[in-house]
């Protein structure tokens, strides 16, 4: 069924047609109307779920650890300043291995206070343990959120979902709804590992010697890097049901493409607008979108850029004192397959700052040129800072 | 006070990690007596998230989470949540905190739970300071307390939280004191907090050789001496409105109090007079919130 | 570089040692690094310390896996810990502990120093006799033995480090300087070493994914962190005492409570076969110092044993023991019963002989008021009835008698009260003034009574009783000798180890605000004449305090923080799981009764 939906109403119908049972968020924009569909949706009895109104982030993303960990699907929603509150037990979450679905609308980090479109709040948590995805469009915010349970619940991780402030969470789109019944076949009801459970006691989380911790995270971290080929797969099962295909990496005319343009989120759609222009224009260029940030999708970035010679990064995020943090992950993973890359990271859209089709086209021809309007500091070219 | 005749098949395991004479221990040692195996205990880091035995190994035969330091009614709160969806509604949800994850860290967690009247039992194992991280000062720490952070030639200046004052304001349906040396008088008290839904909040105090400088041999002792010198009062708030006085202690001086207790033994004597009126003063403030004084009559 | 790896007990100042010994060593312009083992410090548990010496900047970190000296402040830890672990072949090992004959106590290729650390620090006044603070001594020593440390600099180090008495640490240091000594003995066998603790998880397979616990860690010896260990042992309490009998009467007192009024009658059977008349007659010394005076009144004891003594008592009348003898009693006042009455109980075969028409001797010139003619004899049925004694009554008490007597018994023993019927003129075989218990003249015993007991005092009748066992007692102790009867078994109560001769209670022990009735008096309601019924009884039975007996109020375990306390599969008491127990002392200190006491045992 189609219909026009904004990111954060399509957001809620996916945990409704989740089955989420248990639900826990703090208010903060640009989620807000999320939570207050979610409310709605479960006060008037639409869903079999418990809404906790907490007192903060923090303890949002801890009553979805009690509620997960007592064995039911949680689910929460946030934003930078709430997710920067939530970043400790974002690291508890991940390593009681929960399967916890978490919204997170990409939005800037204050000082100054700015509430929109910035990928640091998410990127800067991408230690936590958390499966990262980037969502293109509404549509993309419905669909990745029931593979984001199905993947969590295998993995035993939890996933955050991030769709761009304002230009998913406020923007109407029409998307196609999927029907209950076939996604009660999709996503079965959850089956825990191991959950409190008192005719089977054992305690969660206590403190442990140095051979043991670290032998537990060597292993999460194998269990993480697993997810890569387990969100293909399931991805590929959704795709099959519901003829839409939402995959940790997706390539743009990247095959033959002697420059390679990467950036994640609602970007990537200006990007391939960007990338139909250059070709008109000769240019053998391509784009890939990295939907999935963590596990990092280092196979398939590798396979993607197989031709380039140039790779243009679009960072909607900065790591002060080094460069954008996408521009970071993909050099680093690049190096060693690819040494005679030339790299060129642009950090731009921060704060909101829209990125355009023009400014996007414009940043090729600065990489290939080395003339432009983006200041270069260090390894990056700032676009459009004021003079 | 009664004595009580404890149960034999414990739910806690010897070969912890408690120091020798620890209150703490004691405390949840009667706390499970009385709510038994269909309880699931949520602890913030504290003297019990590293006395419990280190993995894989336990000391206590219930479900155990171990979860971050301020939010243990929070996690407390979604467990219980979880299992009413899943349609158990008599597993009893323990939130177990010392004074720190309760009184400091653990404030806003604690009352976003109680505000929403979360069903959830919450008890404060009380030491009077960070005792696992080595004795530093909490907002449980009496004025003239010794600890790592308010030493000698510092001493705590501000008197102690009240905690059970807080929560009755927050409306809840069941908050009160007790102590390890009243142990019939808290096993009373569980089984009451046990049959009442929503919030119910106990603050226990579990005295610490360690941290207060006491033999091992005298940390029930102690909490008598607390109870009895009116320093830590047991009384009970219904609704947040009814206060009741469990036992109307005979006015005896707070010396013997302080004096077998090597963290105060810095305490001047103006300091020790001074905590002596805190106590008459406290006290006179809780007769009056029971309704045990005229308005005529002198303290 | 050299590792140095200290191993202590929590709260001897292992930790302390090591920053020290650094300090010291800096002094003397060497780089070095010290730390301790990091992880949680309990006291009693067992801990370590490092520290790195070098002539060199140090960036080595972690752990020192290989040391080359390895100081151990405790040697109890030998058992808990293997202190030679990564420690270099021909590498130091310096004890804590100098035993008398030089021998080695660990083996390997190790050079083994020692010095008696405890000894040296209890002269300087360091600790307690418990928990001597050896940290400083023990450097001491080091200093000897390592030869590239100065004593001045660590004396120096040791006064500017300590937190109190520097004087007296620096002047033990110096002293175990000197005390060190090389152990060049034979190796003893090592002491086998305690449980190890277990491994749940030996590889990467049996991880768990959520980190959960496997099992519970009652493995784990906590036991090994004492330093006291609690031992229960009743003790006498003051009416016990004062008894002349030695009923034991909180045990009695304790069943009367359990709504076991027989129990209660043997327990005081097994010392007074009289219990019906000293509880109308005795002037009980029981209630004098009764403990249960400092909150209102005495327990009202004689009224309790009146009632007792009513109780049915068709027990077995199946001696106790084994005993071939054949003994004759002569004189059946309370002397001559009660000795008739234990001879009979282990196992002898008794005629008790009266000149009387009917047993009772003494007793039966009392007043009906004093003790009423029917519970006299019916106290007297049941005691002849529980010993198999055959009463001849009605026989003339003369040395002819005695004469004859000794070719039908083993034994004859003559009542003191009846010896004034006796003259010893006419036989000269019949020697009065030798015979008694050591000198058993001819099958002839001649108990000698204490003045005070002449004449007879019915106020004093649990004296008689009294010597009436003690009498059957030496004659039992002479046939057995001669006969080989069992032995008279033991009065005394044994408590769970099987120790006998209990200790008595010293009252000041008790504080009486540890019982609930302090602060709620309640005298007794039972007059001086009383027999009590049975609500009575209970309710005056309740008013004991069970001073220095067992009475399972549980206290104990309810007050023992590491569940170490069970109640006693082998006796009324209870016993400590010394595998877990701490040694806390709080059981000892809670015990309202004075039951338990913390004791050093190694």
């Amino acid at each position: 069924m189609k219909k026009l939906m904004m990111g954060t109403e399509a957001a809620a119908l996916a945990v409704r047609l989740a089955r989420a049972q248990f639900v826990s968020a703090y208010p903060i924009t640009p989620q807000t109307n999320l939570v207050e569909e979610l409310s709605n949706i479960i006060g008037r009895g639409e869903m079999k779920a418990k809404y906790l109104t907490v007192e903060s982030e923090h303890s949002a993303m801890a009553s979805c650890i009690g509620a997960s960990l007592a064995g039911v699907r949680t689910f929460t929603a946030t934003s930078s300043q709430g997710l920067a509150y939530m970043h400790e037990v974002l690291h508890y979450a991940a390593g009681m291995r929960l399967p916890i679905v978490m919204v997170n609308a990409n939005r800037a980090l204050s000082p100054p206070w700015n509430l929109y479109c910035d990928h640091t709040d998410s990127l800067s948590q991408r230690d936590t343990g958390w499966v990262q995805y980037y969502c293109d469009d509404v549509q993309d915010v419905m669909d990745s959120v029931l593979i984001a349970y199905r993947v969590a619940e295998q993995a035993q991780l939890p996933v955050m979902i991030n769709m761009d402030a304002f230009y998913l969470t406020h923007t109407s789109e029409p998307i196609d709804i999927p029907d209950q019944e076939e996604v009660d076949r999709f996503l079965p009801p959850i089956h825990p590992l191991s959950k409190l459970d008192v005719e089977n006691p054992k305690t969660f989380g206590n403190v442990c010697g140095s051979d043991l911790y670290m032998t537990m995270k060597f292993k999460r971290h194998l269990d993480m890097l697993d997810v890569e080929a387990l969100w293909e797969k399931i991805a590929d099962e959704y795709n099959r049901t519901f003829k839409r295909h939402s995959p940790p990496i997706e390539a743009y005319r990247a095959q033959d493409a002697e420059l390679v343009v990467i950036g994640i989120g609602t970007a990537a759609g200006t990007i391939r607008l960007a990338i139909d222009r250059l070709r008109e224009q000769g240019v053998a260029a391509g784009s890939v979108r990295l939907s999935m940030v963590r596990p990092f999708p280092a196979k398939g970035l590798r396979s993607a850029i197989a031709k380039a010679k140039h790779v243009v990064v679009i960072d909607r995020d900065v790591s002060f004192g080094a460069e954008g943090i996408l521009a970071q992950e993909i050099k680093a993973s690049l190096y060693e397959h690819k040494r005679d890359l030339e790299f060129h990271g642009f950090v731009a859209g921060i704060g909101g700052k829209d990125i355009t089709t023009d400014g996007v086209v414009e940043f090729v021809r600065q990489a290939v040129s080395g003339q432009g309007q983006a200041k270069q500091v260090g390894s990056s070219l700032w676009a459009e800072v004021m003079p | 006070m009664n004595q009580d005749t404890p149960r034999h098949d414990e739910l806690m395991t010897p070969g912890h990690f408690g120091c020798p004479g620890c209150g703490a221990t004691l405390a949840m040692k009667h706390t499970l007596s009385v709510l038994g195996p269909d309880t699931i205990i949520v602890m913030p880091a504290g003297c019990w998230s590293t006395l419990i035995g280190i993995f894989p190994f336990t000391c206590l035969e219930v479900p155990v989470v171990s979860v971050a330091f301020a939010t243990t009614a929070a996690v407390a709160a979604g467990i219980k949540s979880s299992l009413e969806i899943q349609g158990n509604d008599h597993t009893t949800v323990l939130a177990w905190a010392g004074d720190g994850g309760t009184f400091d860290i653990g404030i806003q967690a604690l009352s976003g739970a109680a505000e929403r009247n979360d069903d959830i039992l919450f008890i404060c194992y009380d030491n009077e300071a960070y005792m696992n991280t080595g004795i530093q000062r909490s907002s449980a720490t009496p004025a003239g307390g010794w600890t790592t952070t308010t030493p000698a030639s510092a001493l705590k200046v501000q008197n102690k939280k009240n905690m059970v004052a807080i929560m009755a304001s927050h409306g809840v349906p069941y908050a009160a004191t007790a102590s390890i040396s009243d142990s019939q008088d808290l096993k009373d008290k569980l089984q009451k907090a046990k049959a009442i839904k929503g919030t119910r909040f106990i603050h226990l105090l579990a005295s610490c050789p360690t941290g207060w400088r006491h033999a091992p041999e005298l940390t029930v002792e102690v909490a008598r001496l607390a109870v009895q010198s009116r320093v830590f009062p047991l009384y009970e708030v219904i609704e947040g409105e009814n206060w009741q006085l469990n036992w109307m202690a005979e006015k005896i001086d707070v010396k013997p109090y302080l004096k077998i207790q090597g963290r105060f033994k810095s305490m001047s004597q103006e300091e020790q007079r001074r905590f002596q009126q805190n106590v008459d003063r406290n006290w006179l403030s809780l007769r009056r919130k029971c309704g045990l004084l005229e308005a005529t009559s002198a303290s | 570089m050299i590792g140095i790896r200290f191993h202590g007990r929590g709260g001897q100042g292992a930790v302390l040692a090591s920053k020290i010994l650094a300090s010291a060593y800096f002094a003397q312009g060497f780089h070095v690094q010290s730390f301790p083992f990091f992880g949680m410090e309990r006291k009693g548990a067992a801990v370590a310390a490092f520290v790195r010496v070098a002539n060199r900047p140090i960036v080595e970190r972690g752990e020192i896996l290989n040391p080359s000296i390895v100081v151990v402040l405790d040697s109890t830890l030998l058992q808990m810990v293997d202190v030679t672990r990564g420690l270099e072949s021909g590498g130091t090992i310096l004890l804590d502990y100098l035993s008398q004959d030089d021998r080695r106590p660990i083996e390997g290729p190790f050079r083994i120093a020692a010095v008696d650390a405890g000894s040296i620090a209890l002269e300087y006044g360091l600790g307690s006799k418990i928990a001597p603070i050896v940290n400083t001594v023990i450097l001491g020593a080091f200093a000897k033995i390592a030869d590239n440390l100065s004593l001045d600099h660590l004396m120096a180090a040791i006064k500017a480090s300590v937190p109190i008495n520097p004087e007296q640490n620096a002047a033990a240091a110096h002293s175990a300087y000197s005390a060190v000594q090389w152990l060049r003995g034979e190796p003893i066998p090592p002491r086998e070493r305690l449980a190890q603790p277990k491994r749940a998880i030996q590889c990467f397979a049996e991880l768990p994914t959520v980190p959960e616990t496997r099992d519970v860690i009652d493995w784990n010896q906590t036991g090994t962190w004492r330093y006291l260990t609690p031992v229960a042992t009743n003790k006498l309490p003051p009416c016990s005492s004062n008894c002349p009998t030695g009923m034991p009467i909180p045990e009695m007192i304790q069943a009367v409570k359990q709504g076991d009024n027989l129990k209660a009658l043997q327990l005081a059977l097994s010392a007074n076969p009289l219990p019906g008349v000293t509880g109308r007659l005795c002037y009980h010394p029981c209630q004098i110092d009764c403990i249960r005076r400092r909150i209102d009144q005495p327990i009202a004891i004689q009224q309790l044993e009146r009632f007792i003594a009513a109780h049915d008592g068709s027990f077995s009348n199946e001696p106790s023991a084994y005993c071939p003898a054949r003994v004759a009693v002569v004189g059946a006042g309370p002397i001559g019963l009660t000795c008739g009455y234990f001879l009979g109980r282990s196992g002898c075969r008794v005629a008790l002989l009266a000149g009387e028409e009917q047993p009772g001797g003494a007793l039966l010139g009392l007043s009906p008021q004093k003790v009423d003619p029917q519970i006299l004899k019916s106290e007297m049925e049941r005691l002849v009835r529980l010993s198999n004694i055959e009463l001849r009554l009605g026989v003339t008490v003369d040395d002819h008698l005695l004469t004859d007597l000794r070719s039908g018994f083993d034994l004859i023993i003559v009542d003191p009260f009846e010896l004034a019927d006796i003259s010893p003129g006419k036989h000269s075989a019949l020697d009065f003034t030798k015979s008694d218990a050591t000198h058993i003249v001819d099958k002839l015993f001649l108990p000698v009574l204490p003045k005070e007991l002449k004449p007879f005092k019915s106020a004093l009748i649990a004296r008689y009783v009294a010597l009436g066992r003690n009498i059957a007692g030496d004659a039992h102790r002479h046939l057995a000798v001669k006969d080989r009867a069992d032995p008279v078994p033991s009065s005394e109560s044994a408590d769970e180890n099987g120790v006998r001769a209990p200790i008595a209670l010293n009252p000041a022990e008790i504080r009486i605000n540890r019982f609930p009735a302090a602060s709620s008096p309640r005298p007794s309601t039972l007059g001086k004449d009383t027999i009590p019924d049975d609500g009575e009884a209970l309710s005056e039975a309740f008013r004991c305090l069970s001073c220095g007996t067992c009475n399972l109020c549980l206290q104990c375990i309810s007050n023992c923080p590491d569940v170490s306390i069970q109640l006693s599969r082998n006796s009324t008491g209870v016993s400590f799981d010394l595998q877990h127990c701490k040694g806390c002392g709080i059981c000892a200190h809670e015990c309202p009764r004075d039951v338990i006491r913390m004791e050093k045992i190694i």
